[in-house]
């Protein structure tokens, strides 16, 4: 009788817990409408529950467009133009007035962790009949959250310069950035003529 | 009952009292968090999927609805030209949920950041398509308009209290306003050919303020109510390469300018009171330290709360926080969603809630402050003190055994330059190597900063086709320099300012290769003068060239190599200021 007793307690005690464990665990969980209230983690602590979100279906508009018209943005280029008989790699940028051939591009790292040396080994072609300009402001770095970068550490000392009609500069260009923003970068090439300016994708291996 | 069933129901009772231990830790874990979670002023967290993608810029209405841009793809870096137009849509805080959801039409690009004028109509970028563009509710109409500037990456936007409408050319150099009566652009320069201005604000007296955003510029603009263009400096000295980028701005309630500094994990603030154009008088800044040392770290949105708060938020740490506006220390939060992405669109509302998106989570996020918390007095500013200028010497002889890279010189100094950072350089044979540089140049510097200096440098080349050696004085880096070298047919003296070479002066000198040379090099102040000589004989009386110049006024000591396929081999450096 006394063992039986005990066996129902144990077992009143057993189901008590997990009804515990299966309210403890709906503790801050409200996934209605997909939406996530509290029960994150904080740094500092969690903060305390929220109200539930009401459900109210949305106004959808195609709104009537009014007039205007759209400007000219830059060349945007995702799947570059292998250079004919050029290194695994490389792309050519056909431009009105030029040709931008960008040989490779890599990186190493820099003077200490935080910073990294990317290499672009460049060709601009002239293929035009008037002089064009080659200048340092013309390349900048597009990376990550938006920002731009131009701080170039070095460049081959024939590189910048202007170009005769049908003349070619070659040389390698090394800009220095921040580590955590060298990843998907993009060349932002804007020239002197700003409807060239365009947006290239680079491969940096 | 069998000695197996007690055994078994003795194994239940054991694990049944330790989860309830655990749970009961677990519980006192939670207790504590919260309690430590109110105490530094978060009230309550959530977020709200958008319905759209990569949300990004907010505004508040006069309802203190929550307006969001969805781009519809990642504008940083940039976008496919594939990608369909993208999205407008409104929050009501109130009821929770989204009231109106606006599709762009065919012909549109891409929103990136939203502000919303009186009427209530709402403005907006598309930096893809070069326009900026206007949603009115009660027409439920859009209009668009190409900025003059092809290209410029029309960006963050603001309006004034007359209604005009500004935004940052983030693509260029240039702030743009919009007169919506006329339907008129008017656009500003600043200096810098590349300041791609990022973060706009307009202050109580429709002076605008953004940021310029390039490291190599990061500057404050101000481009007043009579149309003149300020710019402060954040730090003094160069800021090319440190990854100080500017990025969002706000002014907080006593009228001072605050903004996001990317990647250097820190805010700044503009006293008005004591700024000066042109300087950096009345700029402090404030860095923290992020969390998580392997995620990187970008200080991206930030705006002024009404509890005496900044807030911000860091996009790779995915974290949101405050810092006292009087100063003190930085609180962080988790962002809501692991891998959120907060980003640009952080917002402090009327009700002091804050609003940030969650770009990669797809998300709209809400903070609830409870009680402001006490500002400590410990001030996290950090200074940037420009480095005092050396007299010292920099000498070597480069007796060592054979290693990659040049390492420490024989006066104890550490080589810098590309010396100790590319493979083109080792020792061997007590000689310091550069070999196989292919086309570009490498540089080798030694010593403190210096104005006044000259340097000695003692070496060879194994061939001089298309090759060159040479001293530098007042190197800044590789692309700032003044450079005395030899080819193999002339002395030159050269300098390179930004990128751009200017050969100065030059005399025929023929060098073989395989015969040791002595380059002596000297600047005082805009003088430069230069002799060479083989090594085997006395330096000649007088100077060989001369030039004159005063681009550059102080830098570092070294040399420069362009070996191609060969080889300098130098036995002998010494610099000196005088």
């Amino acid at each position: 009788m006394f063992l039986r007793h005990k066996k129902l307690v144990l077992i009143g005690v057993i189901l008590v817990l997990f009804l515990l464990l299966v309210a403890c665990n709906s503790i801050g969980n409200d996934s209605s409408n997909g939406n996530t209230r509290a029960g994150s983690t904080q740094q500092q602590g969690s903060i305390p529950a929220a109200t539930a979100v009401a459900t109210i279906t949305p106004q959808l508009v195609t709104p009537k467009a009014s007039g205007g018209s759209q400007g000219k943005g830059p060349i945007t280029i995702f799947s570059p133009t292998p250079v004919p008989g050029g290194k695994a790699g490389s792309q050519q940028v056909v431009l009105g007035d030029r040709t931008l051939i960008i040989n490779s591009a890599s990186k190493q790292k820099g003077g200490s962790t935080n910073f990294t040396l990317i290499y672009l080994d460049l060709a601009v072609q002239n293929t035009s009949d008037k002089a064009i300009m080659n200048q340092p402001t013309f390349f900048q770095l597009m990376g990550l959250e938006g920002d731009i970068f131009d701080y170039q550490y070095n460049s081959s000392d024939n590189f910048y310069g202007p170009l005769a009609a049908h003349t070619t500069r070659s040389g390698t260009i090394v800009f220095q950035i921040p580590t955590a923003a060298a990843s998907s970068l993009r060349l932002l090439y804007r020239p002197e003529i700003a409807t060239e300016t365009a947006i290239i994708f680079l491969g940096v291996s | 009952m069998t000695h197996y069933t007690r055994k078994i129901l003795a194994i239940c009772v054991a694990l049944t009292v330790i989860a309830a231990s655990t749970l009961l830790a677990i519980e006192s874990i939670i207790g504590t968090q919260a309690q430590s979670a109110s105490a530094s002023g978060i009230g309550s967290l959530a977020d709200y999927f958008v319905p759209g993608s990569f949300p990004w810029g907010t505004a508040f209405d006069s309802s203190g609805r929550v307006w969001v841009a969805m781009p519809g793809c990642d504008l940083a870096p940039s976008c496919p030209s594939s990608t369909p137009p993208g999205k407008l849509a409104l929050f009501d805080p109130n009821a929770l949920n989204w009231v109106t959801i606006v599709s762009l039409p065919a012909g549109y690009g891409q929103p990136i950041f939203v502000a919303v004028d009186h009427s209530g109509k709402v403005w907006f970028t598309m930096p893809a398509t070069n326009s900026i563009g206007v949603y009115d509710p009660v027409s439920t109409t859009v209009t668009q308009w190409a900025v003059p500037t092809a290209s410029a990456g029309p960006w963050g936007i603001v309006i004034d209290s007359k209604g005009t409408i500004w935004f940052t050319e983030h693509y260029g150099n240039q702030i743009g306003s919009f007169n919506p009566n006329s339907q008129t652009f008017h656009e500003v320069a600043t200096p810098s050919p590349n300041s791609q201005p990022y973060g706009i604000t307009v202050d109580a007296s429709d002076n605008i303020w953004f940021t310029e955003n390039n490291d190599s510029v990061a500057l404050i603009g101000k481009y007043t109510n009579q149309g003149v263009l300020n710019e402060y400096k954040i730090r003094n000295g160069p800021t090319g390469g440190t990854g100080l980028t500017p990025h969002m701005i706000t002014i907080d309630p006593n009228g001072n300018i605050w903004w996001s500094e990317g990647w250097v994990s820190a805010i700044g603030i503009l006293n008005v009171a004591a700024a000066q154009p042109g300087t950096n008088n009345g700029v402090t800044e404030y860095q923290y330290t992020p969390s998580c040392g392997s995620c990187g770290s970008h200080a991206s949105g930030i705006s002024a709360g009404k509890q005496g708060l900044i807030w911000l938020d860091d996009s790779l740490q995915n974290t949101f926080g405050s810092f006292p506006i009087g100063g003190g220390s930085f609180s962080f939060y988790n962002s809501p969603t692991s891998g959120g992405h907060p980003h640009d669109g952080l917002n402090v509302d009327s009700q002091n809630r804050v609003w940030f998106d969650e770009e990669f989570a797809n998300k709209l996020a809400e903070a609830i402050p409870s009680d402001p918390p006490t500002p400590t007095p410990t001030s996290t500013s950090t200074s940037t003190p420009t480095p005092p200028l050396g007299s010292g010497l920099g000498t070597d002889s480069f007796q060592r055994a054979n290693q990659s890279l040049w390492g420490t010189a024989s006066d104890g100094q550490t080589w810098g330059g590309d010396a100790n950072s590319q493979s083109v350089f080792s020792i061997s044979g007590n000689t310091g190597r550069v070999s196989n540089t292919g086309g570009t140049s490498y540089s080798a510097v030694l010593g403190p900063t210096a104005a006044n200096a000259e340097v000695y440098a003692t070496g060879s080349m194994s061939s001089f086709a298309n090759s060159n050696f040479g001293d530098v004085l007042r190197w800044a880096d590789g692309n700032n320099w003044y450079k005395a070298y030899i080819d193999g047919k002339s002395l030159f003296m050269q300098k390179k300012v930004n990128g751009v070479t200017t050969i100065l002066a030059s005399v025929p000198f023929a060098a073989t290769a395989g015969t040791s040379y002595t380059i002596h090099f000297r600047a005082v102040g805009s003088t430069l003068t230069a002799n060479v000589w083989a090594s085997s004989g006395p330096e000649p009386g007088g100077w060989m060239v001369m030039a004159s110049d005063s681009t550059l006024t102080s830098g570092y000591r070294g040399m420069r190599f362009l070996t191609q396929g060969g080889t300098a081999a130098v036995t002998s450096f010494l610099a000196k200021s005088l």
